[in-house]
């Protein structure tokens, strides 16, 4: 089993609140595309497994609109952490999120994952966006089964519409100890790191890498830096992709990082010997996806998120670091 | 699911999440052995902070010292209760300690599902906070019928939420017995 196999989907379920209905659930093999995805819990694990059922309370709907061409400091790790900071780590209970908006199809597979994992950060039920030819094609290129493409109503109801204009945005961090405590970059910047920490799976994909290679390239980080795949296909692929005649590994070893093995890692603390794990009164900037007191292994650490572009500039300078100074 | 439930009310605050409900390093303990499963009600609600536990006084303790049982039946909490990692040990260890109900504001979803799907408890939503109006020890008595909580003690009635089709779940015991009772799992 990978751990990065969030599939993006689609909505196609009107809103209302205790409806029930024990549904059908189709098990996809690793790299299909379920229309919906939500967390679940052992006893519905053990139910679909048993009878290939489950039953859903259907959300409502909150969407998000991204309009304009994303400028190359921004990550999809920005929108969403610009949205959680904006309805609340508790704002999307029990909702869909969908993401739609030219700047949200300018995005990769990968970058959209980032957004639709994490809708669960602002309480979402799951994060949704509406297939197209990107979405079509990465499906090919892992089934040759047939499918058939599920779009939302027309006439859904929403509860809440966002719109932004993603030109007007910066890189954005959530300060410790909530998803949703968001500041701008410049109002953290110059903050001391005791760490840097790229990995898990909304920061731990290829494109992740790539991106944060672009800054850490020739250079050398000043703190602890840790680089944790998601997954062992992102593990092989970064020894196999080139930057300039050098493996995208060899990026981050040449720059003195300390290299993880795939796995979740520190995201979620683990034992004291974790890789990449917080110690005591520790602060990290980090390209995961939750910064709870103790998250990261140390009740006593501070724990910043941000995009893998924002991680990068930190880590080669130790203090939190707008990207924007290092990509020019 | 019993469609009156009475009994003394414990008062928690808002974003309660799974690791106050029950500190990840409990979840060493059998669920099944007799005597490890009381170890989840000693440590139910534990991670509260003090001044947040049995509100509005606070630094109440949700169990007497070495009990695992609770002298609470309900417990009154604010938005997003459960919220955090999902474990089906938060809707259990309220169970072992004698919980039979949580009103709150609102629910982190799989809090709420964990504790329909194996009927640990019965999950209501209050349509207007109940933080601040109903007080640790307070007497109530919920009538699932209508959907009605009484306070008791001052008199006061509230309106909860209907559990709508959930209920049927509760009813049958647990989503495994609802499955059976709807021919989905052979007996």
């Amino acid at each position: 089993m990978q751990h990065v196999v969030q599939i993006p989907g689609n909505r196609n379920l009107r809103g209302g609140r205790n409806c029930k209905r024990l549904i059908d659930v189709i098990l996809h093999g690793r790299g299909n595309i379920q229309p919906f995805s939500a967390g679940i819990g052992n006893s519905d694990a053990a139910l679909i497994m048993g009878t290939g059922k489950i039953w859903v309370r259907i959300p409502e709907t909150m969407r998000f609109v991204f309009e304009g061409e994303l400028p190359p400091y921004l990550m999809a790790k920005d929108l969403i952490l610009t949205v959680i900071g904006d309805i609340g780590f508790d704002g999307g209970t029990y909702c869909a999120l969908e993401f739609t908006g030219t700047a949200v199809y300018d995005l990769s597979m990968e970058e959209r994952m980032t957004l639709t994992n994490m809708a669960i950060e602002a309480g979402g039920k799951n994060g949704i966006i509406e297939p197209d030819e990107k979405t079509f094609e990465y499906v090919r290129s892992r089934t040759n089964a047939s499918f058939e493409p599920v779009y939302g109503d027309e006439d859904s109801k929403l509860i809440l519409e966002r719109a932004y204009d993603v030109t007007c945005m910066e890189p954005v961090v959530a300060k410790p100890h909530r998803p949703d405590n968001r500041a701008g970059v410049t109002e953290v910047s110059g903050t001391k790191l005791d760490k840097a920490y790229l990995g898990s799976c909304t920061g731990g994909k290829l494109e992740d890498f790539q991106a944060a290679a672009q800054i850490i390239k020739g250079e050398e980080v000043r703190v602890d830096t840790y680089v944790v795949p998601s997954s062992t296909e992102v593990s092989e692929a970064m020894r196999t992709t080139m930057v300039d005649g050098v493996s995208l590994w060899d990026v981050f070893v040449n720059a003195g990082c300390q290299m993880g093995h795939a796995s979740c890692g520190a995201c979620l603390g683990g034992p004291i010997d974790t890789f990449g794990r917080m110690q005591g009164s520790e602060v990290v900037i980090s390209t995961t996806n939750r910064n709870f007191p103790g998250r990261m292994g140390s009740n006593e650490a501070s724990i910043y998120l941000a995009s893998p572009l924002t991680v990068a500039a930190s880590a080669l300078s130790g203090v939190i670091t707008d990207p924007r100074e290092a990509l020019v | 699911m019993k469609d009156f439930i009475s009994g003394r009310a414990y008062v928690v605050g808002d974003s309660i999440d799974t690791d106050q409900i029950i500190p990840a390093k409990n979840l060493v303990y059998s669920m099944s052995d007799p005597e490890e499963r009381k170890h989840y009600g000693r440590q139910a609600l534990s991670a509260i902070p003090s001044e947040g536990q049995g509100l509005p006084y606070g630094n109440i303790p949700f169990t007497a010292e070495g009990k695992h049982e609770s002298e609470y039946t309900i417990l009154i909490a604010g938005s997003n209760f459960g919220c955090g990692s999902s474990r089906e040990h938060a809707p259990f260890s309220l169970l072992v300690a004698g919980i039979e109900a949580v009103v709150a504001e609102s629910y982190a979803r799989i809090f709420y599902r964990n504790s329909v799907d194996a009927g640990f408890l019965v999950p209501l939503e209050s349509r207007v906070r109940l933080v601040d109006k109903i007080r640790t020890g307070d007497e109530l008595e919920i009538d699932l019928s209508v959907s009605t909580l009484k306070n008791v003690t001052t008199g006061e009635e509230y309106l909860l939420n209907p559990l709508g089709d959930v209920a049927e779940i509760l009813r049958a015991g647990n989503v495994f017995e609802y499955a059976r009772q709807a021919g989905l799992i052979p007996d």
